[in-house]
């Protein structure tokens, strides 16, 4: 008996079409994440009290719901007041909606854990509030987030397989074609799912590489690489002068 | 034609009912040192921080090389603001250096940001500045890596590469050890030296008498004696600052 049963190579078209879907719904889904999320954070930060309210109402719900009946609401439910979404459209916006009160939650968290003295030092330097944001607040709020908005990622990707219910054509949806043509349920569950374990771990791995660049300082922005180069360069001149022209160290 | 660097009127704070600040006059001539000295919770903190409006005051008024920080109940806003922020530089307690950036970036970018000096220059200024505090060593390290008097001399250099004309200190050397706060003095008289208008909050009663041209006696809001640093530790006026210096040398006098 052969270990695989099923004749996959007839199925690499059809696998390579779900997962190029699965990418994208994640891919799209993430940046709709990231706006929804940062909008809500942002909300969530107002001192105003109905729009913090807003942003409050908005996490909770989508916090408590879950994802599928959210999916199904969009997907289903929308028809009957005429918004018809196909399946693709319905999964990236569901994705985002749901994720997005997820990742307001931790960019606001990111943004809390700058601590007032650091935009107090800003301010009191004589930067304008855009820029407080910008060479402050946001650099410092990005790296405390970082973790936690990678899991997030990964968490996405594998939510994806959620659009099997409405038939979103993504990985998980050819899995079920797949089985229902080879009648080999364990086989082809088990394949699929190493595909996702293939893509996810790596995705994980690169947010771990990530997160310890920044936490030794790696510079973000080409402006702060070019300064430390300038200052490189100036050290260097500096020590070659003490030394007599000698090569330093 | 000598114009106050730092001009205070009548100052008053209130943070709702409590009432802080209770009619500060103040001012700072160009190249004096104003050493304000007084308990937690006088008001010398929050005068300083009135200064350039971190605090917004409640009355008074505030000029700054001639430019009108806080007058009729009003304070400078937005390119003004930022603007007169500009014009002093700010020393805290707490050490807030940004630890996401190097040492030379904490100096340079802020002028490449703020006072959009190219590149270069800001480097050459920041290293300049950081040989002055004696860390051009470290431009490179990260913030994370240096002790709390290291990093108070960033901040320093860092607030003097927006080329202030007056710079403010709120008890700098709180957080930081001896050895550390030994560093940050020095630096500030060298400062004072060069003839670097400023004004000091500070514990350190000994630096304070040492290095100020003025010192300012703040209680419960207001001023209740001002003098040199030689008839304030000679002849002290008020049973309060009488109390509050022997206070605060005790140990030292006991020790000499």
């Amino acid at each position: 008996m052969s270990l695989l049963s099923v004749d996959w190579g007839g199925y690499v078209p059809v696998l390579v079409d779900g997962l190029v879907k699965s990418i994208e719904l994640t891919a799209i889904g993430f940046v709709g994440a990231c706006l929804v999320g940062f909008v809500v954070a942002v909300l969530r930060m107002s001192q105003n009290r109905v729009i913090n309210a807003a942003g409050y109402l908005y996490t909770e719900l989508f916090k408590n719901l879950p994802i599928i009946t959210g999916i199904f609401i969009i997907y289903f439910g929308l028809t009957g007041i005429g918004l018809v979404l196909d399946a693709f459209t319905a999964g990236w916006l569901a994705l985002s909606l749901f994720y997005g009160a997820y990742l307001a939650e931790i960019f606001r968290g990111g943004l809390q854990g700058v601590s007032r003295g650091q935009t107090e030092a800003a301010r009191a330097l004589g930067l304008t509030p855009a820029r407080v944001l910008l060479t402050v607040q946001l650099p410092q709020a990005v790296r405390l987030a970082l973790p936690a908005t990678a899991t997030m990622l990964v968490d996405l990707l594998k939510g994806t397989a959620l659009l099997v219910t409405i038939g979103g054509g993504e990985l998980m949806t050819q899995a079920t074609i797949i089985t229902s043509e080879t009648f080999q349920p364990l086989e082809v569950y088990i394949v699929i799912g190493l595909i996702y374990v293939a893509m996810s771990w790596p995705l994980a791995r690169l947010a771990g590489y990530l997160e310890s660049h920044l936490r030794e300082g790696t510079a973000m922005s080409p402006t702060n690489r070019k300064l430390r180069r300038i200052t490189r360069a100036r050290l260097a001149q500096a020590a070659t002068a003490t030394t007599g022209g000698k090569v330093g160290r | 034609m000598n114009e106050p660097t730092i001009q205070i009127r009548d100052l008053h704070k209130s943070f709702g009912d409590l009432e802080v600040l209770r009619g500060v006059d103040l001012d700072v001539q160009p190249g004096e040192v104003v050493a304000v000295l007084g308990r937690s919770g006088s008001g010398k903190s929050t005068m300083l921080r009135c200064v350039n409006l971190l605090e917004t005051p409640t009355s008074g008024t505030i000029t700054v090389g001639g430019m009108t920080a806080f007058a009729d109940r009003k304070a400078a806003k937005g390119r003004d603001l930022v603007a007169l922020r500009r014009k002093v530089g700010m020393l805290f307690q707490g050490l807030n250096v940004f630890p996401h950036l190097s040492v030379v970036e904490n100096v340079a970018l802020p002028m490449v940001r703020s006072l959009r000096t190219g590149h270069e220059e800001a480097v050459d200024t920041a290293i300049r500045l950081l040989g002055k505090v004696g860390l051009m060593d470290k431009a490179l390290a990260m913030p994370g890596q240096l002790s709390g008097g290291q990093l108070q001399r960033v901040a320093l250099a860092r607030a003097l590469a927006m080329n202030p004309l007056a710079l403010l200190f709120d008890e700098p050397t709180s957080a930081l050890d001896p050895e550390s706060t030994m560093d940050v003095l020095n630096v500030m008289k060298d400062l004072s030296a060069e003839g670097m208008t400023m004004i000091i909050v500070t514990h350190e009663v000994k630096f304070a008498l040492d290095v100020a041209d003025t010192i300012l006696m703040i209680a419960d809001g207001k001023v209740i004696e001002r003098g040199t640093p030689a008839q304030i530790a000679e002849n002290p006026q008020e049973q309060l600052t009488r109390k509050f210096l022997a206070e605060h040398t005790k140990f030292e006098g006991s020790a000499a």
